[in-house]
């Protein structure tokens, strides 16, 4: 019993030691967003909430990049909920020659760096004028963002009962009816969790984003990389410190409406 | 004309013949089970039936309209899944009233209805229930529900009882014939099992690799098999190969080995003649055992035995080096290794023309 305790007594340290490692920068983050003076310190010298005001200044276009990271995240997530759920169905449901090579290629874009892939797109983009700089960043995401929900939907549908569809179908049911009554509602924490993921990728990708993007349309991430070539102060922390809120927001409405347990079962 | 009409029915998948072309009639509150071995194809014809997959040639027709390229979901056919494939996501009541919430029924005359059959299949109480909170024997009753609160025009059982412990299987076999017989459902109830089969329908399709091999009534299938396959799926053993040698009326002489002949009464001895080769087929059930000589009785030495609770399985090696199973019900019985005598009554042996 001796021994057994103590095995607990270093399980608990080294995992507060961890929590710690991962929580502390986070924490040093929030203070220092609310620290008075420009140059970051710590610990922080007077209190002061100037540069959230910073965030909200009238030359200040964090507010337009979030908003674009936004609009660009929920577009791209909407599509490839669309587009990922169809794909999966299709390698699951149905069972023929390259299935494997269609599901690698579904998945590859997680593979291939990101730097590679914007250096192509701008290449290929280059010359379509037609496409607006949120076209251009909207196709790279659609496309990086596609794995983490055909990964989350592939999860749930290969374990799927298909004859719950044909159960369906004979208490008649035509084949739309089936999808959004009986697939879709069995799927959809899965479907969910591979958004909220794809969603978060989307809205904090930098690298595709600030190859592709212009002086007019400018996503979150790029604005904050412009303004810290200039300027170093603590309004970078005000905005982490808000996104951080926001995600905790998601998690907390994620967990309430489909479970936590959804992100992580697989 | 049958109210279900199977006309040269076939499917193949690829090379193999899953269903080779199947003739089957069946009449309006009739219910039939097809009983096979798995992979002999009966599955694949329910799932024709209720129009998952299409043949290959041949027709499925129900009250003379022919089904062919009418999807599923217009059919109006109950099917039973053998895991029951009950919607997880929606309670007891959700799951019964599917199918008449897409019927725009009212929600007065849906309400009636579903209450009803819970109350049929005694379900009574468990209507908010998700189905993971029930038991097995509770969802199968649930998906049994939700096929009859349709009120298909044909009913269709896949393994209805397979999943089910002995007592919950007996409970449920008088429920589907009760159910049946009071919603006077025409009904085919796929099963691997003779016994349920028997018991159920009013009519035995015995199938092997695609085909038919006998329809009959439980009573004419069960005592007597068309096919030695046939009997073997009843419950027949003791199968013995042989060559009739002598006939004279009902006595005939049947040589099983090399100078080893067995004498053999048998009532509808008229169908062979001296020269035949015959399969000679007996259940284990129906051999008389006894531990001193009587007459007509073969001399044998017991080799194992089974105890099995309420019987014995007594596995014999005859005289002439054939085995022998009989079971045994009261007797008490020599040791193994020991001599016993054994005979075949002549109304329970069948002989095959081979």
């Amino acid at each position: 019993m001796y021994e057994k305790k103590k095995i607990n007594w270093l399980f608990k340290l080294i995992t507060v030691i961890a929590f710690m490692i991962i929580l502390a920068p986070m924490i040093v983050i929030v203070i220092v967003s609310f620290n008075a003076t420009e140059i970051i310190t710590f610990p922080p010298q007077g209190l002061s909430m100037k540069w959230y005001a910073n965030i909200f200044a009238e030359n200040s276009k964090f507010v337009d990049g979030f908003l674009n990271s936004v609009k660009l995240a929920i577009v791209a997530t909407l599509f490839d909920i669309v587009i990922g759920v169809l794909a999966s169905i299709s390698v699951t449901k149905y069972s023929f020659k390259q299935k494997g090579l269609l599901i690698s290629l579904f998945t590859s874009p997680m593979f291939i760096p990101s730097i590679a892939f914007g250096f192509v797109l701008l290449q290929m983009t280059a010359s379509m004028r037609i496409l607006t700089p949120f076209l251009k960043i909207l196709i790279g995401h659609i496309i990086i963002i596609l794995p983490y929900i055909i990964r989350n939907t592939l999860g749930i549908l290969t374990s799927y009962d298909w004859t719950i569809d044909d159960a369906a179908a004979s208490l008649g049911a035509n084949p739309v009816k089936v999808f959004f009554k009986i697939t879709l509602p069995i799927i959809k924490p899965a479907v969910l969790s591979g958004a909220l993921l794809a969603f978060l990728y989307s809205f904090d990708e930098a690298v595709i984003s600030s190859l592709l993007t212009s002086a007019k349309f400018t996503t979150l991430p790029v604005q904050i990389i412009n303004y810290m070539e200039f300027r170093f102060d603590p309004t970078v922390a005000a905005i982490s410190t808000i996104l951080m809120a926001i995600s905790l927001a998601l998690m907390i409405l994620m967990d309430k409406f489909i479970g936590l347990d959804a992100l992580t079962k697989q | 004309m049958g109210y279900l009409t199977i006309d040269s029915l076939t499917k193949k998948y690829g090379d193999l013949t899953a269903v080779k072309s199947i003739n089957l009639k069946i009449k309006q509150g009739e219910m039939v089970a097809l009983l096979g071995g798995s992979g002999c194809g009966k599955t694949t014809i329910l799932r024709m039936i209720a129009g998952f997959i299409e043949p290959n040639a041949g027709t499925v027709s129900i009250n003379g309209k022919v089904m062919n390229n009418i999807p599923a979901y217009k059919r109006n056919v109950g099917i039973f899944f053998q895991n029951y494939a009950l919607f997880p996501h929606m309670t007891v009541i959700e799951n019964v009233e599917f199918s008449l919430k897409l019927k725009k029924m009212k929600k007065a005359e849906i309400k009636e209805k579903v209450e009803y059959i819970l109350g049929l299949v005694k379900l009574e109480g468990k209507g908010d229930s998700y189905p993971r909170q029930l038991s097995g024997g509770q969802q199968q009753r649930v998906a049994l529900a939700r096929a009859l609160v349709m009120e298909p025009d044909v009913l269709l059982l896949d393994e209805p009882l397979s999943n089910l412990d002995s007592k919950l299987r007996q409970e449920m076999q008088v429920e589907i014939k009760r159910i049946q017989k009071k919603l006077k459902l025409t009904t085919i109830i796929v099963t691997h099992d003779q016994e349920e089969a028997v018991s159920l329908a009013n009519r035995v399709v015995i199938m092997n690799e695609g085909e038919i091999e006998q329809i009959g009534e439980p009573g004419e299938v069960f005592n007597h098999p068309a096919h030695p396959f046939v009997a073997e799926f009843m419950g027949f053993s003791n199968f013995m190969e042989g060559k009739i040698v002598r006939k004279e009326g009902k006595e005939i002489q049947i040589e099983v080995a090399e100078g080893k002949v067995m004498n053999q009464s048998y009532d509808r001895a008229d169908e062979l003649a001296v020269g035949d080769a015959v399969v000679l087929t007996i259940r284990p059930e129906a051999v008389l055992i006894s531990k001193t000589e009587e007459d007509g009785y073969a001399q044998g030495k017991i080799v194992n035995m089974t105890y099995k609770g309420h019987n014995t399985m007594v596995d014999i090696l005859s005289s002439f080096n054939e085995k022998v199973q009989a079971i045994n019900v009261d007797m008490v019985l020599p040791k193994e290794g020991e001599s016993i005598y054994f005979a075949f009554p002549s109304d329970k042996v069948i002989i095959y023309k081979k």
